[in-house]
């Protein structure tokens, strides 16, 4: 550097990296240190994700400590923006102060969840019925953060073109509230399904009469008894395709589960309720109500951290579990052990709990719900794949049945715990 | 008791403000406030809403959430502001987003003995309101949120316990230290609002904020053995 540019550099701003601050601002100098950490914190806020390796690239002098001190304070604006989701989660209004949005007229609502209320609403002029997801907070605008989770949701949702996934038609805004309109669904939530099957299963037990015809749940159009083994892949099947759609274009779903499956009078499965803006599992606390129903579902992965296409697969396996066993995967009412629960405790087979079960669709199931994400089929489309081997009585593709040398191994393993045990 | 819009004797500027960059940005309806104009209260008001609505949400007691939120806190706030409007000009000193902060404190003060001390009262015990709002209530509130996500999923210590146990943890912090983290972090203020509502210099208040932050990460190593490592970030596709 020769002497000019050295004289031009020591008129500019200084940099924190060499530590040389102007005398005149001595006496109210920051320090260097907190000027960084409010630039990278300014980022967070602002949505990026800074990376901290940068920081400290760029400013080598401080590096040691930027690594030292980053992390936690990422983790800290992570923390504060978490709890203001929770809040804002806690006081969703009971009532709106209005029964219109731009050109709808709301008629009912639907359900909450998420970071939405759904109503039922139609077109002021075409009468089209359609439902509306309300970000319900007067002063969204004033918080980019969910305002922009909410129209990131309606533009990946609406990219996706699937007759299994509900269409979205627009994003607006009303008098100073955020929503966007989507297709109605006439359907039934497969846990209403799943409810009904129970208790029909319920009273055949109490009537001890397991001889008569079959106890059939009416889903609109058709029916489905509590062994319609066809049945329940058929709905398994579409959910996968609709998931093999999405994850071809890089979007998970993140909050497959019953309730978030609509099933149609014409047998149609219609998947809504992607969780783009659905809470993490670090978002839900004991008190919250929707953290088991959420969490049941939830691949031990993304309780640690963050999941890929294999956790949606998981997620419908214990779908399936649940709708064709007529049974939790787990029975648990506490968070705490809902966690270990899903990190360590094995379901009983399917043919334990329901002696006539399909080896093959326990297969299936199985494999779609195995605890390590590599035992897993790969793809959604494969399990799609064996879905319909199964309702065409077709051998399957990829859970194939255990080789003889595995059925030994096998036997060979439980034999010895056995034995251990006996000890 | 509204004052006359065209009339207001607390107008006379008696020394011009000291520049600010905040003070700059709104000055046009700083300078309407103090001529009266309620409709420049509301406009600055919502600008600082969810600043205001932040503090509410992270100072708001546990005890209380379910039955006072943020909004109800704003709305009283907002019509404790209109009143003392008045003294705006006096009490607004170098930064108008500091007065309302005070104006929602206050507000916030009287919800919780309001509500705390009747339910205390009815426990047959004495509340004392530093109890609530006093020296320990940042750390209770930081315990409080910190616990909630600093659980690592295989944990099995209840929120309960992890609070108690960061709260103990955190009162032994130096008070001003644990409030710099608070509300740079929850409030989310800048360096300068911090020196200003901790009257220290800029340059105290940003040293004593870095030295708050080496601090807090000793005392969570110590607490929560690796939940605050860097995680992934990014963990929603979609």
């Amino acid at each position: 550097m020769n002497k000019k540019e050295d004289e031009a550099d020591a008129g500019k701003t200084p940099s924190y990296s060499s530590f040389i601050l102007p005398p005149s601002s001595f006496s109210s100098a920051r320090d260097p240190l907190e000027l960084v950490l409010t630039e990278f914190m300014d980022q967070i806020r602002q949505g990026k994700t800074p990376s901290i390796d940068d920081f400290a690239g760029r400013y080598p002098a401080l590096a040691e400590q930027i690594r030292e001190l980053f992390p936690l304070v990422g983790n800290l604006e992570r923390l504060k923006s978490e709890k203001e989701i929770e809040c804002l989660r806690r006081n969703v209004p009971k009532q709106f102060p209005f029964d219109r949005l731009g050109d709808y007229q709301l008629v009912q609502e639907l359900g909450r969840g998420g970071m939405g209320v759904v109503f039922q609403a139609f077109h002021l002029t075409s009468h089209r019925a359609v439902a509306i997801k309300l970000l319900p907070w007067r002063f969204a605008a004033d918080m980019p953060i969910w305002k922009e989770r909410l129209q990131r949701e309606a533009a990946t949702i609406a990219a996706l073109q699937h007759p299994n996934i509900v269409q979205i038609y627009s994003f607006s805004e009303d008098q100073g509230y955020y929503y966007y309109v989507m297709q109605l669904i006439e359907g039934v939530g497969l846990d209403k399904i799943i409810q009904g099957l129970k208790q029909q299963q319920q009273q055949r037990g109490k009537r001890h009469s397991s001889k008569k015809p079959q106890s059939e749940v009416a889903v609109a159009g058709g029916s489905l008894t509590h062994d319609a083994w066809k049945g329940f892949a058929r709905i398994g099947e579409q959910v996968a395709l609709a998931l093999a759609c999405a994850h071809d274009q890089n979007v998970l779903h993140n909050d497959i589960k019953p309730s978030n499956l609509l099933v149609r009078s014409n047998g149609q499965v219609i998947v809504t309720d992607f969780g783009i803006g659905q809470p993490q599992p670090g978002e839900l606390t004991d008190n919250d109500d929707r953290a088991i129903g959420t969490l049941r579902y939830m691949a031990p992965e993304r309780l640690t951290g963050h999941g890929d296409p294999r956790s949606d697969l998981y997620s419908l396996g214990v779908t399936l579990y649940e709708l064709a066993t007529q049974t939790p995967i787990f029975d648990v009412q506490k968070r705490s052990r809902l966690n270990a629960a899903i990190m360590h405790h094995q379901p009983p087979n399917p043919r334990n709990l329901v002696s006539d079960f399909p080896s093959s669709l326990e297969r299936i199931i199985l494999k779609a719900m195995a605890k390590a994400p590599e035992d897993r089929y790969t793809s959604a489309r494969a399990l799609a794949q064996d879905l319909r081997q199964f309702i065409n009585r077709q051998p399957l593709i990829h859970a194939t049945e255990p080789g003889l040398l595995q059925k030994a191994i096998a036997w060979c393993d439980s034999w010895s715990k056995s034995w251990q045990r006996s000890k | 008791m509204m004052q006359d819009k065209n009339h207001n004797p607390q107008v006379e500027p008696k020394q011009p403000h000291t520049v600010d960059a905040e003070v700059d940005e709104h000055a046009e309806l700083v300078g309407r406030i103090i001529h009266g104009d309620r409709d420049a209260l509301g406009e600055l008001f919502a600008i600082y809403r969810p600043k205001l609505w932040r503090m509410v949400t992270f100072r708001l007691h546990p005890g209380l959430q379910g039955r006072i939120d943020a909004d109800d806190v704003l709305q009283d706030a907002w019509l404790r502001a209109v009143d003392r409007i008045d003294h705006f000009y006096k009490d607004a000193g170098s930064s108008s987003f500091l007065w309302f902060r005070s104006v929602v404190i206050q507000t916030l003060l009287d919800l919780h003995r309001f509500h705390l001390g009747a339910q205390k009262r009815s426990s047959s015990r004495e509340l004392s309101i530093e109890s609530v709002w006093g020296s320990g209530s940042t750390s209770s509130c930081l315990a409080f949120h910190l616990s909630d996500s600093a659980r690592s999923p295989s944990s099995n210590a209840s929120h309960a316990e992890m609070t108690k146990q960061l709260d103990s943890v955190l009162l032994g912090m130096n008070e001003v230290d644990r409030e710099i983290l608070a509300l740079r972090h929850f409030e989310a203020l800048s360096n300068s609002e911090v020196a200003k509502l901790l009257d220290l210099t800029e340059q105290a208040a940003s040293v004593r904020y870095v030295r708050a932050l080496g601090r807090l990460k000793q005392i969570l190593e110590l607490v929560i053995p690796n939940a605050f490592e860097e995680k992934d970030e990014g963990r929603r596709e979609g």
